[in-house]
């Protein structure tokens, strides 16, 4: 899936009287379908307000956003919505799971959501538990898991229905080294094994070698790529 | 500082939740202090009469078999040690214009100013025109309220006896004139016994007496007179009423005890959702003593405003729950016609009190739990989600022993007629429930996870899996729902069980064809009469095959009233005497009810010493028609010993084949005119009696609402916490592909498993209770035997509209989930 920015620039409105805060100012950026895209910035640099208006999970101030050829930023809740249940998987720095969901629920999740038959399911689960290497603990709750393990449900749920974009931010962040190695090889052969467009958002150098180019933020603004 | 972050700030950015909670809270306090009220009001009302016909006297001269005038002149030597005594005709009669209750009051005209204060208004001062025996005085409201001026005519019927009077005197509003809400008609006392056959006797004799006097006053007393203090009436009737009034109060307490959840559970969440800010204020030096003041205070504001709220609420709601009360009262007990509701200092502190007291108890334990947050909450892992409770068995040995507790509170004898073991064991059955909560939630959401996803899909899923998973909330707004369900489903079966108990035992009473009643319509049935000499016509009648003739009267007991019943026994005997318990009915003996024979503890073979004679009880019978108990005898001892050969009620059997319609004209052509009766069918005395107790225990039913309202409010408040709690959690869900519409859906269906819970917590609790409530309060309170019954369609429809009011508590705080800001929500730190 291609993902295009023309000329965003997007604020948060304050809860007193000072003038909002301006946290991305005229990115234009243009990751092509397949594509291993990186955003690499310090905290605050404004990756993640990317990576949640790609993710049709906020419409920009001022701007266009493109996946595919849909303009997503002129679409309404309920359309958005669908984008994300059937076209985006999420990866998040702090997991994310539903506690109240084993492992096998957990990544089940996005399938239950879009309807797909329980033995369709069931297949395709156990395929996704077999690549994430969580076979054995399909009937665990997160809250058994270690937190490479619980990182490795995420990114299950995120592949399970097979989107054509995924998004990672700071995928590792939450994680020792060696399990934030894991992870990042993970996404790696996801990524290789299918080619979705994945675009994921970090502070670390090591993290970002994983990609195929890096698009630096600072500030706001988009750089390098 | 602490206060305002904590407490006061966040009172007032969270308007929804504040004001649900005080909502809840100033909705127990309002019916409280309605209750307290009405209650209040209908005393009083029957206290004022009383006072104000005893007037200035501080002592009477009383009998339940009234006064021989001769007394007077033994009486008279005492005046000149100061002794003043003043002769009183006090009876009820019935104004025959508007078959309303009346009250006759007979004073020696020329010398009462002793004793009472009257003004006329308007008088006819011609001669000696209001000591005729035709003279009427009448309060001015009455005159109003009845068109009636100076010269009209107003038709007494008292005792049986029927005369038209002339209004000749209007009196202002104070004194006597103001009693009974001015349904009095002052006369004087030798028209009063001239007009209505009382010749040579009177009810009492007013007294102004000095201490010293008393003992040689006592020595001159007939044998079944008796010296008392005017206020010592008033004590007896309060004794009678206290059983009633008590449990209203206790159902008036079932809403607040559902408020307190609802402030407990307020303050948990409160606490629970600043832990962090607890936390940071414990590691910059606050101490937890401080953090402990700080939650206290919040449980005290609501309850202030909560209280302050209540008793405005309650003044308000008294007005409609005294119109039930007053009438309960009027039929069972005493004729009352409260109408002034005052609110009293006494009566605000005391709603005060109660909210803010309670209040403050229910916030102390989730303050204790705030003070004892360690500031470490600070490092832990900041995931946002809630993680599944666990179940501690504490709890289920809490439960336990309060089952036990519970049943040897039950054991315990009354106290003052008051089943205070009875309503001990009901807190404890509730705390047993309430301890159980988190169990029965757990195992409730366990058991429909399947059947939810097999509905719902992974909506219905989530839905049963995330209630367990904030236990503490919601297991508390589950206990409040089930008390106030629980409350409802035992009353229902209470109610359910005496209803067919008294449908039953009226059925098995009423075997006559007709009743002959003097008036129409009279909440009070003694209070009109028909003279004995109807019973000579009675016996004209060729198409009676029997009668019975009824009469009674309540007479004093010690320090309690009782009533004092009379018929004819040979026709009962032959024709269907009342349903017995023990024993038999025998002329010479008398039978006693069943709530007479639990209250005195007397049973067959025992004595009963009334002031005019001892009895021996011959048997006990089932009486449903008043609680303060009934000593039934043969209306020939009757007669002779109370010197009242009136008649209220006349039962009559048919002879056979004669139409039950042609023969109630017939009798009310021969009757009508000459004594102003009224025929009715069994089947309308059938349906009086169901609607009399219909009517009596709508006020219960009122009440229990009031409770499941206030429940729902908790449910409401608790589920608008959780989405408030789990923002991040929703906007994940709603990230990951969940419509607005699905996540709303998902919030209806957790107040769905909340109801059902709540529900079949409620419907367990409610058995239990219900076993109480009939064997053991209404058993101690009223001596009366209930038998089991449960009206089905009561159960499930008030089942039916609990559930689905939690259902619909549910859609309110849904609503909060389209706001939220999906971004902002998952933002990390």
């Amino acid at each position: 899936m291609r993902v295009r920015l023309d000329h965003v620039s997007h604020s948060y409105a304050a809860t007193d009287e000072s003038a909002p805060v301006q946290v991305l100012d005229d990115v234009s950026l243009d990751i092509l379908s397949g594509d291993f895209a990186v955003l690499m910035g310090a905290s605050g640099s404004g990756k993640s307000t990317l990576l949640n208006l790609i993710g049709a999970v906020d419409k920009p101030t001022i701007g266009r956003v493109f996946l595919e050829e849909t303009e997503t930023s002129l679409l309404d809740e309920k359309r958005l919505t669908m984008i994300r249940r059937t076209s985006i998987g999420y990866v998040f720095q702090f997991f994310n799971l539903i506690p109240t969901l084993n492992v096998r629920e957990n990544i089940a999740f996005p399938l239950s959501l879009i309807g797909v038959p329980r033995d369709a399911t069931k297949e395709r689960v156990d395929e996704v538990l077999e690549e994430v290497g969580l076979a054995p603990r399909a009937k665990h709750y997160p809250n058994e898991l270690s937190g490479g393990e619980m990182q490795r449900v995420a990114i299950g749920r995120a592949i399970v229905h097979r989107p054509p974009l995924i998004l990672a931010d700071e995928p590792t962040g939450n994680l020792d080294s060696r399990n934030g190695e894991m992870i990042l090889d993970l996404l790696r052969r996801v990524h290789a094994a299918r080619r979705p467009t994945v675009i994921m958002a970090t502070h670390s150098i090591r993290a970002s070698a994983r990609g195929d180019y890096v698009v630096r933020v600072a500030d706001g603004r988009v750089g390098g790529g | 500082m602490i206060l305002r972050a904590l407490v006061f700030r966040p009172i007032l950015r969270e308007t929804l939740r504040t004001a649900l909670t005080i909502l809840g809270i100033a909705v127990g306090v309002a019916v409280v202090v309605a209750i307290a009220l009405s209650n209040q009001s209908a005393l009083r009302a029957f206290r004022e009469s009383v006072d104000a016909v005893a007037g200035r006297a501080n002592y009477q001269i009383v009998s339940d078999t009234g006064l021989d005038e001769n007394l007077l002149l033994a009486l008279q030597p005492l005046w000149a040690r100061g002794v003043r005594f003043a002769p009183v005709i006090d009876v009820d009669g019935v104004a025959e214009g508007w078959q309303t209750p009346v009250r006759l009051l007979g004073v020696d005209l020329m010398s009462d100013l002793h004793f009472r204060d009257y003004r006329y208004a308007k008088v006819n001062a011609e001669g000696w025109a209001l000591f005729r025996d035709d003279s009427a005085i009448v309060p001015e409201t009455y005159a109003r309220e009845h068109g009636l001026r100076l010269g009209s005519p107003l038709a007494l019927n008292v005792g049986g006896v029927s005369k038209t009077m002339i209004v000749r005197g209007i009196l202002e509003a104070r004194g006597p004139a103001t009693a009974f809400n001015g349904a009095i008609v002052v006369a004087d006392i030798a028209a009063a016994q001239a007009s209505f056959g009382l010749a040579g006797r009177l009810t009492r004799i007013d007294l102004i007496v000095s201490a010293d006097t008393l003992a040689e006053i006592r020595k001159l007393l007939p044998p079944n007179a008796r010296l008392e203090r005017p206020s010592r009436r008033n004590e007896r009737v309060e004794n009678m009423l206290r059983a009633f009034r008590v449990n209203l109060f206790a159902l008036a307490g079932v809403a607040l005890l559902v408020g307190m959840f609802l402030v407990y559970n307020t303050v948990l969440i409160s606490i629970l959702r600043r832990r962090k800010d607890v936390g940071v204020f414990k590691t910059l030096g606050a101490s937890a003593r401080q953090i402990f003041a700080a939650f206290v205070i919040e449980g005290l504001v609501f309850g202030a405003a909560g209280s302050a709220i209540g008793i405005a609420l309650g003044r308000g709601l008294a007005f409609a729950i005294l119109k039930m009360i007053g009438r309960t009262v009027n039929v069972l007990y005493v004729t009352s016609q409260p109408e002034a509701i005052a609110l009293t200092p006494g009566i605000v502190i005391a709603g005060v009190a109660v909210g803010t007291i309670l209040s403050l108890a229910s916030a102390i334990q989730p303050s204790m739990e705030a003070a004892g947050v360690r500031p470490g909450v600070l490092f832990g892992v900041a995931t946002g989600f809630s993680r599944p409770g666990r179940l501690k068995p504490a709890p289920t040995l809490i439960a336990l022993i309060s089952f036990l507790l519970a049943f040897l509170a039950t054991r315990l004898p009354p106290v003052a007629n008051v089943a205070v073991g009875g309503y001990v064991a009901v807190l404890l059955v509730i705390a047993g429930f309430s301890a159980l909560a988190p169990m029965i939630v757990t195992a409730t959401s366990r058991l429909l996870r399947g059947p939810f996803r097999a509905a719902f899909g992974i909506v219905g899923q989530l839905a049963s899996a995330s209630i367990p998973a904030s236990l503490r909330r919601t297991s508390i707004a589950t206990a409040a729902l089930s008390l106030a369900i629980g409350m409802m489903v035992a009353v229902a079966l209470m109610v359910g069980s005496f209803r067919e108990t008294v449908r039953v035992w009226v059925d098995q009473t009423v075997g006559s064809d007709l009743w002959l009643r003097p008036a129409k319509g009279l909440s009070n049935a003694q209070v009109a009469v028909f003279p004995n000499a109807i019973s000579a016509d009675l016996e004209k009648v060729p198409f009676i095959a029997a009668f019975d003739r009824i009469r009674g009267r309540d007479v004093t007991y010690g320090d309690a009233i009782i009533f004092v019943g009379s018929g004819d026994t040979n026709v009962a005997m032959r024709r269907g005497s009342p349903p017995l318990l023990a024993g038999e009915m025998t002329p010479d003996g008398v039978l006693v009810s069943e709530s007479f024979s639990v209250k005195f503890n007397k049973g067959v073979g025992d004595v009963v010493s009334l002031s005019v004679a001892s009895f021996k009880i011959t048997g006990v019978y089932r009486d449903y028609s008043n609680d303060r108990g009934v000593v039934f005898m043969d209306r020939r001892n009757y007669t002779r010993l109370y010197d009242d050969d009136t008649i209220n009620t006349v039962v009559i059997y048919l002879r056979p084949g004669v139409e039950v319609q042609w023969a109630r004209r017939e009798l009310e052509r021969r009757f009508g005119p000459k004594y102003h009766a009224f025929t009715v069918t069994n089947a309308e005395v059938r349906a009086e009696v169901m609607k009399i107790f219909d009517q009596t225990f709508l006020i219960t039913y009122a009440l229990l609402a009031v409770a499941i309202v206030v429940a729902v409010l908790g449910i409401i408040n608790t589920l608008a916490a959780l989405i408030i709690e789990r923002t991040r959690e929703l906007a994940l869900l709603r990230v990951l592909g969940m419509t607005v519409a699905e996540v709303r859906r998902m919030l209806v269906l957790e107040s769905a498993v909340l109801g059902i819970t709540s529900t079949l917590a409620g419907l367990a609790m409610g058995y239990v209770l219900s076993w109480i409530l009939i064997y053991v309060v209404n058993k101690q309170s009223f001596g009366w035997t209930i038998e089991f019954h449960t009206p089905v369609r009561l159960i499930v429809t008030s089942l039916a509209v609990t559930f689905a009011a939690a259902l619909a508590a549910g859609m309110v705080p849904s609503r909060l989930a389209r706001r939220i800001p999906l971004a902002a929500a998952l933002k990390t730190e």
